[in-house]
């Protein structure tokens, strides 16, 4: 059996089935083959990059030890080999996760940590840390009607003298049961088996080939927060936060391209506006952030 | 092979971790003003899944505790290669193995602990304060081994495992496989310019006494608490107390009862001894 889906931009073809992934019909060659296949434990040439992770040329393969290996290779191949009999249910979140966000990178795409929706034409990137609430924001924006673009891992293209676009896929959102619940959404499947993360089908998706990118909002949690608010970042707390919102900024290294990163995010300072967005620590407080971000969308003259 | 570059900043949460952290910021700044406490954020903590994630590539939320388990003593060893020493990192963990032989924290990845630790009975009546729970709630939490699931979800951080008070400050103290430097909270309000100097010494800084003494002036805790009271604090959990409440030695007198002391006492004795806190004050003479 064979599954065919675009994500970020890619046509992708797998032999497992990607849940949350949206599905394409297979008329064009795919760009990007997942399958599995036989792994060995450690590349012979393999130069360690991390407790459970190395790199030879342009192969990456990854561990999670007693559980799943892959073989990211060329920006072009995923092959895995789950352990010890692990159900699909089990492991494929990390091949739509982890291994993807690797491959994009490999393949010298901007990859930032971020969800996005569509505002006006243009695409809308919240990024930040782990549980900042980027998704929980993106799905609460989507609800009040901005189409959902992407979940997660925003593929960019930094075009010398041109726009910077992004390259939607209108995936589904990873939302907690909690959240799911206050959104008055409608939780699917569990993301991993036995996790109370649900996939979610945002009510608007949004996929065009490409879209504009607005701006880019970085999440700040501090705990005295009360309320919603947008401030400019600075180029060099702009540059910072580029940095460490990277997919996986270690990546970035281990693929040669910091000279690139630095160059393109340079040109996304020029090109496009990036924000610190304060939100106070309270799911209670979610709906005050509609306001206060349609207002600054009003500001921006989009 | 050489040890790696992090100092683990450790101690059962309330007992003056955060201080500490303000103290080596202070040093290391040297600048002629105190740092402004919301500041202090460049110290990872243990528990941040960010570091997790960023060293695995992967996400620690999709992951059970086993799985976060076998791969946490690895990022430390990673990142310990990495970082210049010291590397701060703040800890609440107490220090276990999750297997035999192989310690949550990793063989080499740190230089040394610095332990802070602090009389329980008034790291009961500052738990109270900052996680807005009854002193009785905050002693119960303090005597049982709180081992709970790390992974804690909907958060950036791991769970804490904590142990009991006694249990956490034997871990450290005892663990065998890097040198410690024990800070008695009590010493560092008392004599804060000799203590720190101990602390400097430890960790092989060489940045003489009138550093120090400036570090110390600028860690005052008078000083912490009008900033806080000025511009807050991204730390403080309570809805009701300050983070720097009072910082003084010897609260639980005015603030436990009687039967609270010795609960305390009674799980704690031996500990408590062995740190040179008094298990029983003699009572005041009367009149």
């Amino acid at each position: 059996m064979e599954y065919r889906y675009r994500i970020c931009g890619c046509h992708v073809a797998t032999d497992i089935e990607l849940p949350g992934a949206v599905p394409v019909t297979p008329d064009a060659t795919p760009d990007i083959v997942l399958k599995r296949g036989e792994l060995p434990a450690a590349l012979p040439d393999g130069v360690p990059l991390g407790p459970n992770w190395q790199i030879a040329g342009d192969r990456v393969l990854v561990q999670i030890p007693g559980r799943l290996r892959f073989l990211v290779t060329g920006g072009k191949t995923v092959v895995y080999a789950p352990e010890n009999g692990r159900s699909d249910q089990d492991f494929h979140i990390f091949l739509c996760g982890t291994a993807l966000g690797v491959l994009f990178h490999q393949r010298g795409g901007y990859v930032v940590h971020a969800s996005a929706v569509e505002v006006s034409g243009k695409a809308m990137l919240f990024c930040g840390p782990s549980e900042a609430g980027k998704s929980t924001l993106a799905a609460a924006l989507a609800n009040a009607g901005h189409p959902f673009l992407s979940d997660d891992i925003c593929v960019l293209d930094v075009l010398a003298g041109g726009q910077a676009t992004l390259r939607p896929d209108g995936r589904m959102i990873k939302l907690w049961s909690n959240v799911i619940a206050h959104l008055n959404m409608e939780g699917g499947a569990a993301v991993r088996a036995g996790l109370s993360k649900l996939w979610v089908q945002p009510p608007q998706t949004c996929v065009p080939d490409e879209v504009p990118l607005g701006a880019i909002y970085v999440l700040l949690g501090d705990r005295r927060q009360t309320r919603w608010e947008i401030d400019r970042l600075s180029p060099m707390k702009a540059l910072n936060a580029l940095r460490s919102n990277a997919y996986r900024p270690r990546m970035i290294k281990a693929t040669g391209a910091e000279r690139q990163w630095f160059a393109a995010s340079s040109a996304l300072l020029r090109r496009v506006p990036i924000f610190g967005l304060s939100r106070p620590d309270d799911l209670g407080l979610l709906s005050e952030a509609l306001p206060v971000l349609e207002g600054h969308w009003r500001s921006l003259n989009l | 092979m050489t040890r790696g570059g992090i100092v683990w900043l450790a101690s059962y949460p309330k007992s003056g971790n955060t201080w500490m952290r303000v103290l080596l910021a202070n040093l290391s700044s040297g600048a002629a003003e105190p740092l402004p406490i919301n500041d202090l954020d460049d110290v990872y903590m243990a528990e941040s899944k960010d570091v997790f994630n960023a060293w695995t590539l992967l996400a620690a939320n999709l992951l059970d505790d086993d799985e976060v388990d076998r791969l946490r003593p690895a990022v430390y060893e990673a990142l310990g290669a990495e970082v210049p020493a010291p590397h701060f990192i703040k800890v609440h963990d107490a220090y276990t193995e999750i297997a035999p032989g192989e310690p949550l924290f990793g063989r080499m990845a740190a230089r040394g602990v610095i332990y802070i630790v602090r009389d329980p009975r008034d790291v009961a009546v500052s738990l109270s304060h900052h996680f807005d729970v009854t002193i009785d709630q905050a002693i119960a939490g303090m005597n049982t081994a709180l081992t709970g699931s790390p992974r804690r979800a909907r958060s950036g951080r791991f769970h804490s495992r904590l142990l009991d008070w006694s249990a956490h400050v034997a871990s450290w103290l005892d663990q065998g496989e890097m040198p410690v430097h024990l800070v008695r909270y009590e010493d560092l309000v008392v004599a804060p310019v000799d203590t720190f100097t101990g602390v400097a010494h430890f960790l092989g800084l060489d940045f003489g006494s009138a550093a120090i003494e400036r570090a110390v002036q600028h860690s005052d805790f008078a000083r912490l608490q009008s900033q806080e009271r000025e511009a807050g604090f991204t730390e403080r959990l309570s809805r009701t107390s300050l983070f720097f409440r009072k910082g003084c030695v010897g609260d639980w007198r005015l603030a436990l009862t009687a039967a609270q002391a010795t609960a305390i006492v009674d799980a704690h004795g031996a500990m408590m001894h062995r740190l040179g806190y008094e298990p029983r004050p003699p009572a005041y003479p009367s009149a």
